[in-house]
């Protein structure tokens, strides 16, 4: 498929979409009545459409965005199509940490919980890197050590919920991930991260590209190995803590949106990343639109819908991995 | 399970006898803390006035009424879940594998759950029921990705654990979906014993025993499954039927311990290792001493769960994951170490 393309029915799917996610859910809004609401004349769907429907959609998108772009970068840095912020144990760490702020420091500012979940995303790769420094691993033994991690995340963020009964759709948005309740106050918390680490990871095409090559490669063409693979990281566990501490720890599309963008458009990043960054938001929202209509008027979470797709494709990449690797 | 083309050096019995002494003296203490300690205060002198059916005061009530079933059924289950974990590996030859790792405990919290949600009354013996189901699921689902039989014990166990995920995250939503959640479901979830009492003793009892007995018939086959399947064709037909009972027991074990206490993580992975360790590959011995340290590690493990957030109760789950995750990821890099 031409690039410009892929990029183009990217972004016309996430514009169908956001139609979509803004229109459908327990009252559905038409289009008449949405043109009316948007051009100021109708106010009894005003509340839902502008403060409800709207900031949830944007909350999916610039977190989907956030969670593939992080993930093309992961797996472009450890050389690992299994990589992804979910399967590394990323989103669990982030998650841990945003509940612990969430709630052992009920008063702390806004900006703390996007912090905490970058330092829990930290520590929680940090941990993976120092444990397959020491053991040089395979792709699946990476993954596995990195599954692991997270599950010992997993007991924290269980620990704190059941240490703090309360609110089991708060509590079960850590453990799943939901777009429940979101609002624009999360929208704005998450925006300017995204709309500064995306363009800075895009900026970075160029030397992602000359890693992918190997690490040999990349020296010999004058590539300070060691230092870029740091700030790359770091720009990865970022855009992980960040899009996780709005939305809580959603696995599989941090792993689904970089294949599917990578089967669309090859591996050159310049094409790679933006794409990735769009079917992630995609993603996102429709899952959270299909969540939202299954069973009205509740809603199974969004975490489960991705997990529902990207489980299986995760399955599948791993008996291809087989095949390949006895051939 | 790795050196076992070697003959292995005979553990000297006076060891072995020893070994169990220990054992047993380690889950005998784990009762006697179980039951003395926790959230109520309770002297020594009422402890043993109430196992000795003495005595009609309050404490005496409540350590034969809560405590003491309490303890059983975490005993009960370890037993169970360490028992499913050797069967598992032993089946699969897989050292990484356990009924938790494999999604089968994640299935059988599914089926649990799903019944849960048609129908608000679900009897013990109704839920152990669904929860055969879908333990059965999981394992048919991780046996049709098993396929050739021939996958690496690291991939294999991936596709598990994804498995795993699925599956609980569709629990969560299942959950979240209905009205009428509580604190106890998310314990359980987790796994607990905090909430059981006579009545789940009792119905956990018969297929502890039965479990057991059907693993007496099929002991003196079961090194079948230690040896290459061809070698075990040549010595006859039998490996897939003792591989399937094999399943069908993890899956009554396990299946039975998740539907009254959750699925509990990791206790079937790491008990049949240490087994392994102290006592060698020999399955008569194995399997007994397996069966205690699971039955010991989480009589421990509930005793522990009560005072990690004095004066509540923390599901037993918690503290199994914080010790089992890294154990895992301890045996995952020794399993992959070296390999580029």
């Amino acid at each position: 498929m031409k690039k410009s393309t892929a990029i183009g029915l990217a972004f016309a799917a996430l514009l169908v979409s956001l139609l979509l996610s803004v229109r459908l859910g327990a009252v559905p809004v038409s289009f008449a009545e949405l043109a009316a609401v948007l051009a100021g004349r109708d106010h009894s769907l005003a509340f839902i459409v502008m403060e409800v429907r709207l900031p949830r959609a944007a909350v999916a998108v610039l977190a989907g965005a956030g969670l593939a772009v992080a993930g093309a970068i992961l797996q472009t840095l450890v050389r690992n199509p299994l990589a992804s912020p979910d399967v590394i144990g990323m989103t669990k760490g982030a998650g841990f940490a945003a509940a612990a702020v969430l709630y052992l420091l009920p008063r702390a500012p806004g900006y703390a919980l996007p912090a905490a979940a970058f330092a829990g995303a930290l520590a929680a790769f940090v941990l993976l890197s120092a444990l397959s420094r020491r053991f040089t691993l395979s792709p699946s033994a990476l993954a596995l050590v990195g599954v692991a991690v997270g599950a010992l995340f997993q007991a924290g963020i269980q620990y704190l919920i059941v240490r703090h009964p309360g609110d089991l759709n708060l509590a079960l948005l850590w453990l799943s991930g939901s777009l429940w309740g979101r609002g624009w106050n999360d929208a704005l918390s998450l925006l300017p991260w995204i709309a500064i680490l995306l363009p800075a990871a895009w900026w970075n095409f160029a030397k992602l590209n000359v890693i992918q090559l190997g690490t040999d490669t990349s020296t010999s063409l004058g590539l300070h190995v060691p230092r870029q693979r740091f700030g790359l990281m770091l720009l990865a566990v970022a855009l992980a803590g960040s899009s996780v501490a709005a939305v809580g720890a959603i696995g599989f599309v941090g792993l689904l949106a970089p294949h599917i963008a990578r089967g669309l458009v090859g591996s050159r990043n310049q094409w790679l990343l933006p794409l990735a960054a769009l079917i992630g938001a995609d993603l996102m929202l429709l899952g959270d639109c299909v969540g939202r209509i299954v069973i009205v008027p509740r809603e199974v979470p969004v975490g489960v819908m991705t997990a529902l797709l990207g489980g299986p494709y995760f399955v599948w990449l791993l008996k291809r991995g087989r095949r390949l690797s006895r051939h | 399970m790795t050196d076992r083309t070697f003959p292995e050096k005979q553990k000297r019995p006076a060891f072995l006898l020893f070994l169990f002494g220990a054992a047993c003296f380690a889950l005998a203490a784990g009762f006697a803390c179980s039951l003395k300690w926790g959230t109520a205060h309770v002297t020594w002198r009422e402890l043993l006035e109430a196992l000795t059916l003495r005595g009609e005061d309050k404490a005496h009530l409540y350590i034969r009424s809560l405590r003491l079933p309490r303890t059983l059924t975490a005993c009960l289950v370890g037993m169970q879940l360490a028992i499913a974990g050797l069967l598992t590996q032993l089946a699969t030859r897989n050292p990484l594998a356990s009924p938790h790792v494999f999604g089968i405990n994640a299935g059988a919290a599914l089926a649990v759950v799903c019944g849960l949600a048609a129908s608000a009354g679900l009897t013990a013996t109704q839920s152990v029921l669904l929860a055969f189901a879908g333990a059965a699921a999981g394992a048919a689902l991780i046996g049709a990705l098993a396929g050739g039989g021939d996958s690496h014990p690291v991939r294999l166990a991936l596709a598990g654990i994804t498995i795993h995920f699925l599956l609980s995250s569709l629990t969560e939503g299942l959950i979240l979906l209905n009205a009428h959640t509580t604190e106890s479901v998310l314990f359980w979830l987790v796994g607990s014993v905090s909430q059981a009492g006579w009545l789940q003793a009792r119905t956990l009892l018969p297929f502890a025993a039965g479990g057991m007995l059907l693993l007496l018939l099929l002991l003196p086959s079961l090194k079948l499954l230690a040896l290459d399947d061809e070698l075990a064709a040549g010595l006859g037909q039998k490996a897939k039927a003792v591989r399937a009972g094999a399943i069908v027991l993890v899956i009554v074990l396990a299946g039975s311990a998740v539907a009254l206490c959750g699925p509990i993580g990791f206790v079937c992975l790491i008990v049949p290792h240490i087994a392994r360790a102290l006592a060698g590959h020999r399955l008569p011995v194995l399997i007994p001493l397996t069966a205690l340290l699971g039955g010991a590690l989480l009589v421990y493990a509930d005793w522990l769960s009560r005072f990690i957030a004095f004066p509540f109760e923390s599901p037993v789950g918690i503290v199994t994951s914080a010790v089992g995750a890294p154990f895992f990821i301890y045996m995952a890099l020794r399993k992959a170490g070296g390999k580029p």
